[in-house]
């Protein structure tokens, strides 16, 4: 396990266990979260939610110690006015208006009732909600449910704001509409974003920063970029006449692997740009593309590096 | 990040005008905490009591009631005023169960006690069910300032209503009378009687309901306990109150508690305190307007409390474990 205690931390979880009857959801976690959208990645039963309800003071850790904004958040829940939350299941009245419901949330949040609608109507409009905002929520898609959700978690402008899959249940295009806002909330709100999540798709293009759970305890926790770097596999595509282009790669003796779109190639050799160039000249296939294959975060799990080979997504 | 949306034509004048889209602005007004977040619970349970801001169907049930209350109270206010201007105050007398006391003590209670069983699981029932209890206790709320500002709501409604009808009562009483400041002057002491009398029933129904829609999931479930936990115990203390050596068994029928307490306000310690004496006597030649009280007054209270307490502490101790 990594010690990930920083020292400009906005939320702290020091030697945090959390002990259950039957099972211990958290094991001894030391864990920092700074500026920026953090992704909590893990498998069901990882220990994610648990975490988050021990950030929002909602269950106390068994031992260890939970700062938040520098205060102790099960002590002080005047913590929570600084602090968003958006749960993964249903937890609108579907017979109230968003706009009502915002307003509720925000004076819930301490904020006076002519401040809170005047909050209510900005929070909708920015999750694009506005138009819709006088409907009862029972009306809504999936999609709006889901964006009355983020905005209950904004209205009372927090600081961070912890969003338990955000983007569960969505299609794909409401996934990316759902995924933008949450860039969004951290890139032009300035609102620190706790992102959970255990697709590593959704985590790899939201986020900066990424702490994997496995079992209770972190595996893994860093930037996003350190995970995603730059691979010694350079990916190439052609054209035309890929298969000679693939037999003069494997005469130089390049590694080479047939992949979706293109021909991944690896080498130790320093000169293997001169070697694809040569083949690219000898098989005289016209290059489109040529950059270096960025290792994948589903990589952390498997501790392997994805091949564009025959193994691989081959054509 | 200021960003406008300009029409084009600069110097025309059919242009329309500029809106500007001042982007995302943090929020630097005043934050009110706790005391701001109870209150909010708190409005929020009044107006979802009464259905205020929601359409006919939520506004249905709750209003029927008081206007049936307040339908009583008035029919009750009409037969006093008649017997008055046409025979005096003997007439007023000769009509029965027209009294402030005996509307508690029957109309009231029941109608009042329906009304619970409909409204107070609006309180807490559908916050639980549709998880919108997550999104309040991850607020600067704890689970107790909740149930404290759903239950406070539920009193206020609770006691607004149990009072509306009575001063219905009175107005009709004052002006049926011949001469209304002399009634007044003559019966001002019913005034804080059926205050108090209001406020104990409106306390000791508002915690049973919103115990028993603590403990439901549904609306319906909550109603249908709150109506067994009326009915069903009345029925079977009953027979065991015609012994009087059982007649303790009665504080455990809520009617029955509710219905001394009653008694006990509006005729006072003395009358009360010899208890025993009217209850032996057979139904029909027992006073409706001044019955005596079937306990001691220390017993009716400790039984009155234990029916507040009790309900409230499990409703408390409820959702302070609540998992979440």
């Amino acid at each position: 396990m990594t010690a990930m205690l920083e020292p400009n931390a906005l939320m702290t979880l020091g030697n945090v266990t959390k002990q259950y009857p039957a099972v211990v959801a958290l094991h001894e976690v030391d864990l920092s979260f700074t500026e920026g959208i953090t992704g909590l990645l893990g498998e069901n039963g990882a220990g994610k939610s648990t975490m988050i309800k021990i950030l929002l003071g909602l269950v106390p850790p068994t031992s260890g110690s939970v700062q938040v904004l520098g205060e102790d958040v099960t002590r002080n829940p005047l913590v929570r006015t600084r602090l968003g939350y958006m749960p993964e299941h249903d937890c609108l009245p579907f017979e109230a208006p968003a706009a009502e419901f915002l307003c509720h949330m925000a004076e819930l949040s301490g904020l006076p009732a002519a401040r809170a609608r005047m909050r209510a109507a900005d929070t909708l409009r920015h999750v694009g909600l506005f138009e819709a905002r006088h409907r009862p929520m029972g009306t809504y898609s999936t999609g709006m449910k889901q964006r009355v959700k983020l905005a209950q978690a904004l209205v009372h402008d927090p600081d961070i704001v912890l969003l338990d899959e955000p983007a569960a249940g969505l299609d794909p295009a409401g996934r990316d509409d759902m995924l933008g806002l949450v860039r969004k909330t951290y890139r032009e709100f300035g609102i620190t974003v706790v992102f959970s999540s255990h697709l590593m798709s959704d985590v790899e293009r939201t986020c900066d920063r990424i702490t994997v759970l496995e079992g209770g305890r972190v595996a893994k926790s860093g930037a996003v970029a350190e995970y995603t770097a730059e691979t010694r596999t350079l990916f190439i595509e052609v054209d035309g006449n890929r298969e000679r282009l693939v037999a003069a790669l494997k005469a130089r003796g390049v590694s080479v692997g047939v992949g979706k779109g293109g021909v991944a190639v690896r080498a130790s050799d320093e000169d293997l740009s001169d070697l694809v160039r040569d083949a690219l000249v000898e098989a005289e296939a016209p290059l489109r593309r040529m950059a270096p294959r960025r290792r994948e975060l589903a990589e952390l799990f498997t501790g392997v590096e994805a091949e564009h080979g025959e193994t691989g997504d081959a054509e | 990040m200021a960003d406008a949306t300009t029409p084009k034509a600069t110097g025309d004048p059919k242009a329309g005008g500029v809106v500007f889209d001042i982007g995302y602005q943090r929020y630097s007004g005043p934050r009110e905490g706790r005391r701001r977040a109870r209150l909010a619970v708190y409005k929020d349970g009044f107006r979802k009591v009464l259905g205020l801001g929601r359409g006919a169907k939520a506004k249905l049930l709750p209003w029927a009631c008081i206007l049936i209350m307040v339908g009583i109270s008035i029919v009750m206010a009409a037969m006093v005023g008649f017997g008055q201007r046409t025979m005096g105050d003997a007439g007023a007398e000769l009509v029965p169960g027209t009294s402030h006391y005996f509307y508690y003590s029957f109309f009231g209670l029941i109608i009042l006690f329906v009304f619970a069983a409909l409204v107070a699981p609006r309180l807490l029932c559908p916050d639980r069910r549709n998880g919108t209890l997550h999104l309040y206790l991850v607020r600067p709320l704890t689970a107790t300032d909740y149930v404290q500002a759903r239950w406070a709501a539920c009193l206020t409604v609770m006691v607004l209503v149990a009072w509306l009808p009575q001063f219905v009562l009175l107005a009709g009483r004052v002006l049926g009378h011949p001469e209304p400041l002399t009634y007044l002057d003559a019966n001002w002491t019913d005034i804080p009687k059926f205050l108090l009398a209001g406020a104990a029933i409106g306390a000791m129904v508002t915690t049973v309901s919103m115990l028993a829609s603590g403990i439901a999931t549904r609306r319906g479930y909550a109603s249908v306990l709150l109506i067994a936990l009326f009915v069903i115990p009345n029925a079977v203390t009953a027979p065991f109150a015609l012994n009087p050596e059982l007649r303790w068994v009665s504080v455990f029928s809520l009617g029955d508690v509710l219905g001394e307490t009653n008694k006990l306000i509006f005729n006072g310690v003395e009358q009360a305190a010899e208890a025993g004496a009217q209850v032996e006597q057979p139904f029909g030649e027992l006073d409706l307007d001044t019955a005596s009280t079937q306990f001691s007054p220390s017993f009716l209270l400790a039984a009155y409390f234990g029916w507040l307490v009790l309900p409230g502490g499990i409703l408390w101790m409820y959702y302070r474990r609540l998992t979440l």
